[in-house]
């Protein structure tokens, strides 16, 4: 039985630090998720970006499926690739009826080079369901708050070529909007397509 | 014995080994296919140091990047993830293995020249301070 948010917006990024910090609690379910389950459930903070499409949209707009939100960026030469292949491999090895509800949505932490259009090249390497979204340094540094990502660019590039560290983990949100689960970096692609087959069950 | 033979040969040339130096080998070699917009990728294998004494991965070279350097992924507070260029620029071999992977120590392929594309392989020339070179050829997985 799903309880009522007790963090709302504002508590987000908090459950998501602590969850992080303390690597998540143990739960008495039968079930051992290999991510870290969000015990509090806090509902998933809105957002409008622009998608790889050029369209605008919100998390809102993915209600009924389970949302994978991943923040990175397509400059990203190894964190960004090996954990969206982990989750494409994912969730290829699950049963189309539970892939189906599924979608990964990738927010780039770099809009600067980011447009739609880079964003719909990278992402059809991997998945065509994956949805790429960029915005204003603003709206997305406003949406990365909401869910605690941190997100700095590295000095000593050039302006066209530098790294940006980030938080990297995937965020679960169910089908209803409350944040379910944390996939930390490293999580491999049998032990993701594990814990969302369970929440798909 | 031929091992040991060998070891001699090299040892009584000055101990500068040449291309076929069997002290350093290099296994397991991959990268992963990349989207062809990026213009980076990292390069990740199974550095052996069969000898006694230390030596040092110097330069590496591959038709298909302009520059490949020794990067290191590290973590950071709060699940942060980030990478910074190896310390001197080199790679420490320590009899024993040294294990370039994701999320570590790694070959950073910079300025791109090809699409990296799954099934084909990509060649490398690893260049050792004390080994000389070793040519290794990367697996190129999804």
């Amino acid at each position: 039985v799903r309880g009522k948010s007790r963090g709302g917006p504002a508590g987000l990024a908090a459950a998501v630090l602590l969850a992080l910090a303390t690597g998540g609690a143990v739960t008495a379910h039968a079930y051992t998720f290999h991510g870290l389950v969000s015990e509090a459930r806090p509902r998933a903070a809105d957002f409008s970006l622009t998608a790889h499409t050029g369209k605008r949209v919100s998390l809102r707009d993915f209600a009924g499926k389970l949302r994978l939100l991943y923040f990175g960026y397509t400059h990203c030469p190894g964190i960004c690739p090996t954990t969206l292949a982990e989750a494409n491999q994912a969730l290829r090895s699950l049963p189309p009826r539970q892939s189906a509800r599924i979608r990964l949505l990738l927010v780039s932490v770099d809009p600067a080079r980011d447009t739609p259009e880079r964003l719909a090249a990278y992402l059809a390497h991997f998945n065509p369901s994956f949805v790429g979204l960029t915005g204003t340094a603003e709206e997305v540094a406003k949406v990365a708050a909401a869910y605690g990502i941190y997100y700095r660019v590295v000095e000593g590039g050039s302006p066209t070529e530098y790294i940006v560290d980030h938080t990297s983990v995937i965020i679960v949100v169910d089908e209803g909007g409350f944040v379910r689960l944390l996939l930390p970096y490293g999580t491999t692609a049998k032990d993701i397509a594990e814990d969302l087959g369970h929440l798909l069950r | 014995m031929l091992a040991l033979a060998a070891a001699l040969a090299v040892a009584g040339g000055g101990g500068r080994a040449a291309a076929a130096d069997p002290t350093v080998s290099v296994t397991g070699a991959w990268t992963r296919a990349m989207p062809s917009v990026v213009t980076a990728g990292e390069f990740y294998m199974v550095i052996e140091n069969r000898g006694r004494a230390p030596d040092r991965r110097v330069g590496a070279e591959s038709p298909a990047c302009a520059k490949l350097e020794p990067y290191e992924s590290h973590a950071g507070m709060a699940g942060m993830r980030g990478m910074r260029p190896a310390p001197g620029g080199a790679i420490d071999l320590p009899p024993g293995r040294v294990v370039l992977e994701p999320g570590g120590l790694h070959l950073m392929c910079t300025g791109k020249r090809i699409d990296i594309m799954a099934g084909t392989r990509v060649p490398v020339r690893l260049r050792f301070r004390d080994a000389g070179e070793v040519a290794v050829e990367l697996a190129v997985r999804e």
